[in-house]
C-alpha cells in the first residue's frame, strides 16, 4: 500500500506537470491525437484553398451560376483531397517500410481515397444537372469556353508547394 | 544445364521506360504536379499521360481531371507490379533455401542461399549442382519464393486489382457523361436548327 508520505510526494510531482503551459507547448500538444489529417475536409487548410478555388473557377468556367460555382468547389475541393491522398501514399512508399507494413498502411489509406472518389463523382453528376448559363450549351453561352479559362489558369500555374506532401511531414508526437 | 542466378527471378516483365512520342506535361497547372515515388520517371509518366489524353482527346475540364486519374491509376497499377516483381527478386534466397532444405542434408541451407543470393561463386556452384541433379529450374526458385510470401504478394495483388477497378470506373464515368452530353445536344439541335434558318 502507498504510504502517505509518498502520496504527498507523488501530488507534490503532479502539481508540477499539469500539461503544456507555453502557446507552443499547447499548440503541439493539441496535435498529439492527430494521424494523418486525411478525415478532415481540405477546404479547412489554408493552403489548400487557393488550389481548390481555382481548380473550381476553371471547372465552372468565367460567368457561371452561383450554383454551378458552388458545385464545382465541391468537385474542385474533393479533388485536392484526393491528390493530398496520393501524395500521402507516394511518401509512405519512399520511406522504404517492409513490405507487410507498407501493405497494411496503404489499405488503411485506401478507404479515404474511395469516399474522396465517391464525393468527387457525386458533385461531378450534380454540376452536370446544372443548366449551364444562359445559352446552355458549353462554351457557347456567357460562360466563358473552358479552353481560355484553362490557358489564364495554366499561365498562372500553382506552385508545388501549394500541395502540403511536398513538403515533409512530422511525427505529430514530437 | 540449368544455371539459377539472384537476378533471373522475377515474375514479370515490368517496363517502365516509355517512348516519349507525344509532347504533353502531367504538370498542368491546377491539377498540381505529378505524384512520383524516388526512382520513377517524370518523362515516363508525361508520356504515359500525352497517350491516354491523346485517345480520351478530354473536351472540358472535368474530363481533364479523368485523364488525370486514369493516368495515375495505370501508373499505381504499373508501380504495384513492379514492386511485386522486386519483392519476388528480393526474397529469391528464401526459395532457395527452402528448395534446398528437401535437397540437401545439414542444416546451413539459408546460408548457402544467402551466399548464393550475394553472389557468391562456391555457393552458386552448390546450388546450380543441386538442381541440376533434381532436375530443377529458376521456375521452381520462382514457385517456392512465392509460397515463402504468398500473402504479401496477395495484398499487392489487391491492392492492383483495386486500382484497375478504379481506373475502369473513371472510363465508364467518362462514357456515361459523354453518351448524356450527346443525347442533350441531340435534343437541343432542332431547336437550335429552326432558330437559325430565318426560312423556317
Amino acid at each position: 500500500m502507498t504510504s502517505e508520505k509518498k502520496r504527498r510526494a507523488n501530488r507534490r510531482n503532479a502539481r508540477k506537470c499539469t500539461g503544456p503551459r507555453t502557446a507552443a507547448g499547447k499548440a503541439r500538444s493539441a496535435r498529439n491525437a492527430l494521424r494523418h489529417g486525411l478525415a478532415r475536409p481540405a477546404r479547412l487548410e489554408a493552403r489548400l484553398v487557393q488550389a481548390i478555388g481555382e481548380l473550381a473557377r476553371v471547372i465552372a468556367g468565367e460567368g457561371a451560376s452561383p450554383d454551378r460555382r458552388a458545385h464545382a468547389v465541391r468537385i474542385a475541393a474533393a479533388h485536392v483531397e484526393i491528390m493530398r491522398m496520393r501524395q500521402v501514399k507516394r511518401d509512405l512508399y519512399s520511406r522504404s517500410l517492409n513490405c507487410d507494413k507498407l501493405a497494411s498502411q496503404l489499405e488503411k489509406l485506401d478507404r479515404y481515397e474511395r469516399r474522396a472518389l465517391a464525393r468527387r463523382k457525386r458533385a461531378m453528376r450534380e454540376f452536370d444537372a446544372v443548366p449551364e448559363g444562359e445559352a446552355g450549351l458549353n462554351g457557347f453561352g456567357k460562360t466563358k469556353p473552358y479552353l481560355l479559362v484553362h490557358q489564364e489558369t495554366s499561365r498562372r500555374a500553382l506552385d508545388r508547394s501549394a500541395y502540403p506532401a511536398d513538403q515533409p511531414r512530422r511525427c505529430a508526437q514530437q | 544445364m540449368n544455371t539459377v542466378t539472384a537476378n533471373s527471378v522475377t515474375t514479370s516483365t515490368v517496363t517502365t521506360s516509355i517512348p516519349n512520342t507525344l509532347a504533353a506535361s502531367s504538370d498542368s497547372g491546377v491539377l498540381g504536379p505529378a505524384i512520383l515515388v524516388a526512382g520513377e520517371s517524370s518523362e515516363a509518366y508525361d508520356s504515359l499521360f500525352a497517350r491516354i489524353r491523346a485517345v480520351v482527346e478530354p473536351a472540358d475540364m472535368l474530363e481533364e481531371i479523368w485523364v488525370r486519374d486514369v493516368t495515375d491509376l495505370a501508373w499505381e497499377v504499373s508501380r504495384l507490379r513492379r514492386i511485386k516483381a522486386h519483392l519476388m527478386q528480393a526474397c529469391a534466397h528464401e526459395g532457395v533455401a527452402k528448395a534446398l532444405s528437401h535437397l540437401r542434408t545439414g542444416n546451413n541451407h539459408y546460408i548457402v542461399a544467402r551466399h548464393w543470393f550475394a553472389g557468391d561463386a562456391e555457393a552458386a556452384q552448390i546450388v546450380n549442382t543441386t538442381f541440376a541433379a533434381a532436375g530443377l529450374t529458376v521456375d521452381a526458385v520462382t514457385a517456392l519464393t512465392m509460397s515463402e510470401r504468398i500473402d504479401e504478394i496477395e495484398r499487392i495483388e489487391l491492392m492492383t486489382i483495386a486500382a484497375e477497378r478504379r481506373r475502369d470506373g473513371m472510363l465508364r464515368e467518362l462514357e456515361r457523361r459523354r453518351e448524356n452530353i450527346a443525347a442533350k445536344l441531340q435534343r437541343a439541335l432542332p431547336a437550335v436548327e429552326a432558330a437559325s434558318d430565318p426560312q423556317a
